[in-house]
């Protein structure tokens, strides 16, 4: 996968995380709003209770003044109507109603008044005592019959009316004065929760401006960032990346689209070396498909001139036996006789090539047998014997013991056997023109295997251990052999080294008898 | 670096510290206010005195202020409200005691409670007082239980059935009048007359007295004659009765009970009777000490305004000491007095603090002999 950048740690120091700093400047308003709206609240509970008492004590102020004034008034008339129709039972009557107007003055004490007001009470107060006295004065004047005398006092009287009625309009007018200030307060104070409502809607939009422009600067730019790498990425440019100024949650994010991206580049890297190798195997595939069909045809072409050659082979031979059968008899000409053998020889070894050539271009039989391997490759190892032989190169064979049997298809096994001979003598002859290939087959590790190399042998690799490149180079070079050893279940290793290459076809025995018995005669090959 | 909660805890032990430490201050001194006529202020100077030279309030010196302020009778509205405002505006102040009588006290008890200082009131006795507000209460009996109770008396216990009241206009008088004139109409008596007149008598009123008392012992002589005027009116109005050679008696209300009335006017006094709501008890150390003190501080024998004077500035030192030098405190231990009913011992007699704030105590009747009076009985009170 390459070499990935790693996740940083969740950083809980340096930047605060967003959704914090979110929670804490909500909390932070909504606590304001909320002290706000007691404060408010506590405002316009005390203004309520303030204006509820200042009317309520306004209204018992205003109802005890037109008791007492009605009071006060009626005490008058009764001294009025004691003048012009005297009572004896007036003057008790006077004084209940003397006792109620205490009474009533007395009630003054329990209400909300202000200094000014008390003192106007007080002064009513004592002019109705005031007035009360000369009222039972006049009584005792009119009971005296001194009518004149009672009449003074009654003047006297009416003048303290007029003053208890001043004093009345004073606190009158101290009590609209209160009203008034009282009104002035509830107005002051509604305009002040008005400013107060208007500074904390300002407040408000001022702290959601700075929400606003903490989400577009810590939340959606970053997004955006994140959106165009996206794009980019998208678009092919896997090199796009996200930058990473903060370790917050967004942080946090592009961190990973970061790390995705580049795993996302890497395995792409891959997939595409992948696809071009595929691509050349396929390609090499293609090429051994069109030789292999060329190597059908010329094995046809092989097979047919191999039996037509045989004809001609067999009058040859037939006609040489003849002659020299004639010779001997008649002429008993030894020149003659030895050339004649030496006719018989070829054609018997043409006939030995003509029976090897139609073994391998014997035709696919589809159908696995239990083989000797040696059996199978030695008349291939002849047929390429000849012109290694021109070519001066030498046929090494070290063959393991003659019951080695594999499960294989014998048609594929040849073709195989005889590819990679021509494989590695092509390569003996392109790097030093003459040496030697050797053909082994042996046991090794639980498996029957041939092994096809020039020069000496050099170590491969185990199975199961990765190949090296250039064996991997060398396997995906022969794509033809791969699908022939893959075709016969077989295991196919290729390397190459300096003095050449070298093949392994390993296979798995027949029969374990067969192997162990085998491995005790034979050793194994290549340990 | 000091960490976040280890700073919070640290200021909430600064304000624990400040809040233990201001739990437990005192105040350099305890302050009372002194709103009573001037017959009263030696009692009340004898009070502070006492509990100074015993170490004043656990430690704590009590101080009186308004005693430069110096009456003898009722004063002017204005003048109460500008004292009134003097004492709110005190240092350290916990309460004022007065004023001494019905019309002063009411004018000031409304803007005491307005400003939430406790009020004691000692001898002022009109019912409406204690129903100004919560802050105002009360030692001595109210006219509600007085005037009944003297009417009782005059009824059941004396024999009296004519009765001729003559009291002064003004919230002392009318509301005890008012209160004994009902109860003598209850108990089946008469009332033959009922004459107000000024505080300080002018020539109208006397003369109101005199045709009157003249009238009635020409024309149907009362037996009883009731006067709840103060001493200069009582004085002159038992002249008057004396003069025209009544035979009827004549019963005072509390203000005739005081030495001032008593001892300075003796011979008009001489063979009233009167309620009389300090009676000392022999059997009280206490009572007897301050009887014994303040004679030898004035050479006159106390009456009950001294003697509830003084007990309301022992009261009001106790409250302070069980409650805290508070205003606030002074008024939750008189109301704790009041819930629990509990009995309040004074050189003044035991009484307790009824619901409405009204002092619960014995009343007697006396008669004035010799410049000095006599227990004729002890009249039940509810």
């Amino acid at each position: 996968m390459g070499s990935l950048q790693q996740m940083p740690p969740d950083s809980k120091t340096g930047w605060a995380r967003v959704s914090r700093q979110l929670l804490i400047i909500l909390a932070v308003t909504f606590l304001v709003v909320l002290l706000f709206m007691a404060q408010l609240t506590y405002r316009y509970v005390k203004l309520t209770d303030q204006a509820n008492r200042s009317v309520r004590s306004l209204q018992s102020t205003f109802e005890l003044n037109q008791e007492l004034r009605s009071g006060i008034q009626e005490q008058i008339n009764m001294l009025h109507r004691q003048f012009e129709t005297p009572s004896p039972l007036a003057l008790h009557r006077f004084s209940q109603l003397n006792y109620t107007l205490g009474e009533r003055h007395s009630r003054y004490v329990t209400l909300d008044i202000g200094s000014d007001e008390r003192l106007a009470v007080e002064s009513i107060r004592s002019l109705q005592a005031e007035l009360g006295v000369q009222g039972v004065q006049i009584f005792d004047h009119l009971r005296r019959g001194e009518r004149g005398r009672a009449v003074e006092v009654i003047g006297q009287v009416e003048e303290l009316a007029e003053r208890l009625e001043r004093e009345f309009e004073l606190l009158n007018r101290f009590q609209v004065e209160k009203l008034r200030t009282v009104q002035a307060s509830v107005t002051g104070s509604l305009k002040r929760a008005r400013l107060s409502i208007a500074s904390l809607a300002a407040s408000l939009v001022l702290v959601l401006g700075l929400v606003t422009l903490l989400l577009r600067r810590r939340i959606l730019q970053p997004l955006q960032q994140l959106v165009e790498a996206s794009e980019e990425i998208r678009r092919g440019n896997f090199a796009a990346r996200c930058p990473v100024r903060r370790y917050d949650e967004i942080g946090q994010l592009a961190t990973s689209f970061n790390f995705m991206a580049e795993s996302l580049a890497t395995s792409y890297a891959t997939l595409e070396h992948e696809v071009q190798a595929r691509d050349r195997l396929l390609a090499a595939l293609r090429a051994e498909m069109v030789q292999m069909e060329a190597v059908r045809a010329l094995s046809s072409l092989i097979r047919g001139s191999a039996y037509e050659l045989n004809n001609p082979l067999t009058a040859i031979a037939g006609f040489a036996e003849l002659q020299k059968m004639k010779v001997a008899a008649t002429r008993r000409d030894a020149d003659e006789i030895r050339v004649l053998d030496d006719i018989l020889a070829q054609t018997d070894r043409c006939r030995r090539i003509i029976s090897n050539l139609l073994l391998v271009a014997q035709p696919a039989q589809s159908q696995e047998l239990v083989v000797p391997i040696n059996t199978v490759v030695e008349p291939i190892a002849q047929l390429r014997e000849y012109e290694m032989k021109v070519n001066n190169i030498r046929l090494i064979r070290e063959y393991g013991t003659a019951e080695l049997l594999i499960r294989a298809e014998p048609y594929l096994l040849r073709q195989l056997v005889l590819t990679l001979l021509i494989a590695v003598e092509q390569s003996v002859r392109d790097t030093a023109g003459s040496g030697s290939v050797t053909l082994r087959t042996a046991v090794s590790e639980g498996r029957v295997g041939i092994e096809v190399f020039s020069g000496s042998p050099f170590p491969l690799p185990r199975e199961g251990q990765p190949e090296n490149k250039s064996e991997e180079v060398r396997s995906s070079a022969f794509p033809s052999c791969s699908a022939l050893a893959q075709g016969l279940h077989a295991t196919f290793v290729a390397g190459s080294g300096d003095e050449g290459l070298f093949f392994n076809v390993s296979f798995p025995p027949a029969s374990e008898e067969g192997l162990e018995a085998a491995e005790e005669r034979n050793g194994s090959l290549r340990k | 670096m000091i960490s976040y909660s280890g700073r919070w805890s640290i200021l909430l032990a600064l304000v624990l510290t400040v809040f233990l430490y201001g739990c437990q201050s005192k105040p350099e001194k305890a302050v009372i206010g002194i709103a009573l006529s001037v017959h009263n202020h030696q009692a009340i100077e004898l009070a502070a005195r006492n509990i100074n030279e015993a170490g004043g309030i656990d430690g704590v010196p009590l101080e009186l202020v308004g005693l430069e302020w110096k009456f003898r009778e009722t004063v002017h509205p204005s003048e109460i409200l500008e004292w009134a405002e003097r004492f709110a505006a005190a240092d350290d102040l916990i309460a004022v005691i007065g004023h001494s009588d019905s019309a002063s006290t009411l004018s000031a008890a409304a803007f005491y409670n307005k400003h939430k200082i406790p009020q004691i009131v000692t001898i002022a006795t009109s019912p409406a007082i204690t129903r100004v507000g919560d802050w105002t209460y009360r030692l001595c009996l109210s006219d509600a239980k007085q005037g009944p109770a003297l009417a009782r008396y005059a009824l059941d216990q004396w024999g009296k059935k004519r009765v001729a009241t003559f009291y002064v206009n003004d919230d002392y008088g009318r509301g005890v009048a008012q209160q004994f004139e009902e109860e003598v109409l209850r108990q089946g008596g008469t009332i033959v007359t009922s004459v107000m007149h000024r505080n300080l008598l002018k020539p109208d009123d006397q003369q109101l007295i005199r045709y009157t008392v003249e009238r009635l012992e020409k024309e149907s002589p009362p037996d009883l004659y009731v006067l709840f005027q103060r001493e200069e009116a009582a004085r002159w109005t038992i002249e008057t009765i004396r003069g025209t050679g009544s035979r009827a008696g004549i019963l005072g209300g509390d203000t005739l009970g005081a030495p001032e009335f008593i001892q300075g006017y003796p011979e008009a006094a001489e063979g009233i009777r009167f309620s009389q709501f300090f009676v000392p008890d022999p059997a009280s150390p206490r009572a007897s000490a301050f009887v014994a003190d303040y004679r030898a501080l004035t050479g006159e024998t106390p009456g009950y305004g001294q003697a509830f004077a003084y007990d309301a500035v022992f009261l009001l030192a106790e409250a302070a000491r069980s409650s805290g030098y508070s205003r606030e405190g002074v008024k939750s231990y008189l109301d704790n007095l009041i819930s629990e009913r509990r009995i309040i011992h004074g050189v003044g007699g035991h009484y307790t603090i009824g619901a409405d704030h009204d002092g619960r105590r014995d009343l007697y009747i006396a008669e004035a002999r010799g410049g000095g009076w006599e227990v004729l009985a002890r009249l039940p009170v509810d």
